[in-house]
């Protein structure tokens, strides 16, 4: 990783640890903060999928799309944010669903790092434990504050193994 | 283009050129090396790690496609895998950031072809395989570009085989799936392709992944849409595109050689290999994955001598036992000195044309440059 | 196989085929964007459920108009969407001949023109004026107004390229 890469990687740590003790100390606050953050993400997305579409695929066989996508999403975005009375039970199950998607694909990057011979097994533990977190949060679903504390924790997991991730020296040596 | 052709159809080139066997040995296992030349395997070695001429799958998996690690592949890929053709390429009412991904698209005969040869005359002879492999594939990569682009790597679904009998031409559908593990079935026409991905940024749009292995096979002649080509269709007329790649590196070589004065692009030594043209086209039409065991027969009775087998250790312990003053010298220290010498190179004239893709260049390594102060330039 | 007339029809067949897909994501879009925008926005379902309660209906009703009337927009808009969208991909993929999307689209491209201006109206003549949702909104509107558009003209090329297709086919022959 580089400097630039690394400072990214720390400041993206905190602000997620920090998300994760709003969370857990005021939860209304955390879950409109989750709210805020994917209207802004899906917002931000949208928008930029427009600007590629009229820089770049607008030229590419095919690239209409990417102008209905960004429209969708911008639309997303914006109507997210405008929503006042989100159930926090579909705010939670969405972050569920995005934290067991993520353990999934980690899981495929772990076996596919094994087959090429690459170091797996950390990749494999952090996926599997991604994915319980997932599962325990829906078993405790019913008791939201049981879930909200569960997968408050595992943010904050993710988080700190991203920071050490970042703080790792370099792999290779650069000779000059 | 895979090992059939790097190896042992660039030793056949060699000896056609005017090397003798240990020279052609030299050549050929450099240009084959470019494939397997990972910032790992230099790591490994203690080499230096900007002498990497390729990136294995697991490095590419890791890699981050942010704008620094977007530049270390661009800067990987486009200097030794896919040549840019026309840096100076125009199009209509087209914004900068469109035009600096399209003018990397890959094609022979370009000036950095001219380049490549003229860098390595006088160099050594792992400087010459590594331009082999750089001419040869601005062949079999051509309409692709060394960068991870959307916009320029991508196809259509519409394969189609285009096959020669006695009647004439016909066509075949190319069936693709998705299964690395699968190998391909050039019998019935299914072969494996990269999944589309709408990222314009992500790694399975580098390069010729949409079309598979397809640009690596001799045999195959085809027809398709990519992105950037307005609606147009291309064919790719493998065979053809081979014996002129061929050709070209028998003329390269023979350049290389001071056998020829000036190096000029859409040249080829058709003279030199017409003796042998039946029995290379032949191998090159023949429907086979790899042709490996055709050209390396062919390679034997040109020489007369046997050709090993490449080996990726065979130069790994003279390396690593030698001191660090003296690593220049080894084989594999003339291959990363010619490796970085060759990538300066072609980042330098990709900077130099307005195009940052390949982000700055600062110029790590020069070796006996015969151009006076074309590394001496510095970029920050 | 890259003439003028062959190149042209097959970017008119893919545009026509993109603008039939993005229509029926759009209207699928739509609707999901009702459903949410009523479930998860308290103060609207509470003046749907008191505009009905004043006509004295019980909760059962209630909840049995809420889902029908929801269900009633949603197919409504879905059928229109599908009935387009899949039309232009069909004539884009000459699996048929049929134009009836053209004058739906026409019809739908009238209208959505038509109500784009309701967005600007100020607070005289009964509107809001212009708030973060509307962009959205007025923006998704523009691109359909772009689809149809889109719709129209590609039919129009595909026809016309695909006559000296023929006739050059003819001349050949």
């Amino acid at each position: 990783m580089t400097k630039l890469q690394r400072v990214r990687e720390i400041i993206t740590g905190i602000i997620t640890v920090l998300i994760a003790l709003l969370m857990l100390l005021e939860p209304s606050e955390g879950y409109t903060a989750v709210i805020g953050i994917l209207s802004l993400v899906y917002t931000v997305r949208g928008i930029s999928m427009i600007i590629y579409y009229f820089t770049m695929a607008r030229f590419m066989v095919g690239g209409r799309t990417a102008l209905y996508i960004g429209i969708i999403m911008f639309d997303f975005g914006i109507l997210t944010g405008t929503l006042t009375d989100v159930p926090h039970f579909y705010v939670l199950l969405y972050l569920i669903v995005i934290h067991a998607f993520s353990g999934a694909i980690e899981m495929m990057r772990a076996s596919e790092s094994r087959r090429y011979g690459g170091a797996w097994r950390l990749k494999l533990g952090h996926s599997i434990i991604d994915i319980i977190m997932a599962l325990l949060c829906i078993v405790f679903l019913s008791r939201l504050s049981v879930a909200v504390i569960i997968y408050a924790i595992g943010l904050m997991y993710s988080s700190v193994l991203r920071i050490i991730a970042a703080c790792r020296r370099t792999k290779f040596v650069y000779i000059q | 283009m895979q090992e059939d052709f790097h190896y042992y159809a660039t030793y056949c080139a060699a000896y056609l050129a005017g090397y003798d066997h240990a020279e052609c040995m030299d050549i050929c296992y450099s240009a084959q090396f470019v494939d397997l030349c990972s910032a790992t395997l230099l790591s490994k070695i203690k080499a230096p790690a900007a002498a990497a001429t390729t990136q294995l799958q697991l490095e590419m998996m890791d890699t981050r496609t942010d704008v620094i690690g977007l530049q270390n592949i661009t800067r990987i890929w486009s200097s030794f895998h896919f040549l840019p053709k026309d840096l100076k390429a125009s199009h209509n009412r087209r914004p900068k950031v469109y035009m600096n991904k399209y003018r990397l698209i890959c094609g022979p005969n370009g000036e950095l072809v001219k380049r490549t040869a003229e860098l390595a005359k006088g160099k050594s002879l792992q400087a010459a395989g590594i331009a082999m492999h750089v001419i040869a594939d601005t062949w079999a990569h051509a309409y692709f570009a060394g960068t991870p682009s959307l916009v320029i790597n991508n196809t259509t679904d519409d394969f189609y085989e285009i096959i020669s009998g006695d009647e004439g031409e016909t066509e075949r559908k190319i069936h693709f799936r998705h299964s690395t593990s699968t190998p391909d079935d050039p019998g019935n026409s299914i072969y494996s392709n990269s999944l589309f991905q709408r990222n314009e940024n992500t790694i399975m749009n580098l390069g010729h992944g949409r079309a598979g292995h397809l640009p690596d096979y001799s045999f195959i002649k085809y027809r398709y849409m990519p992105a950037w080509n307005d609606y147009r269709i291309i064919v790719k007329d493998n065979p053809s595109d081979y014996w002129n790649a061929f050709c070209q590196l028998i003329y390269a070589m023979k350049y290389l050689r001071y056998d020829i004065g000036e190096f000029s692009t859409g040249t080829y030594s058709y003279d030199i290999a017409a003796p042998y043209e039946t029995r290379i086209k032949t191998i090159l039409g023949k429907r086979q994955i790899k042709a490996s065991d055709d050209w390396k027969a062919f390679g034997e009775e040109l020489s007369g001598e046997k050709i090993e087998d490449f080996d990726i250790n065979r130069y790994q312990d003279e390396y690593m036992s030698t001191s660090a003053e003296n690593r220049h010298d080894t084989f594999l220290g003339k291959f990363t000195d010619a490796a970085i010498a060759h990538k300066s190179m072609v980042c330098h004239e990709i900077y130099s044309s307005g195009n940052k893709l390949t982000g700055f260049e600062k110029i790590v390594h020069s070796v006996n440059d015969n151009r006076n102060g074309l590394f001496k330039k510095k970029h920050g | 196989m890259n003439s003028n007339s062959e190149v042209k029809l097959r970017q008119f067949r893919d545009t026509l085929e993109l603008a039939g897909k993005g229509y029926i994501f759009i209207g699928i879009w739509n609707v999901i964007k009702i459903f949410m925008t009523y479930t998860m926005q308290q103060s609207l379902m509470d003046e749907l459920i008191s505009d009905l309660k004043a006509q004295e209906l019980s909760s059962k009703e209630i909840n049995a108009t809420l889902i029908f009337a929801f269900a009633f927009v949603s197919l409504f808009i879905i059928m229109i969407h599908f009935y387009i969208g899949l039309g232009a991909i069909k004539y884009a993929r000459e699996k048929s001949v049929k134009k009836g999307y053209l004058v739906l689209s026409v019809i739908s491209l009238v209208i959505t023109a038509g109500l784009l201006p309701l967005y600007f109206l100020g607070a005289d003549y009964g509107g809001n004026g212009v708030d973060d949702k509307d962009i959205a909104s007025i923006l998704v509107d523009l691109t359909m107004i772009f689809i149809f558009v889109d719709i129209l003209y590609s039919t129009h090329m595909i026809k016309k390229h695909s006559a000296t297709a023929d006739d050059k086919e003819a001349i050949a022959g």
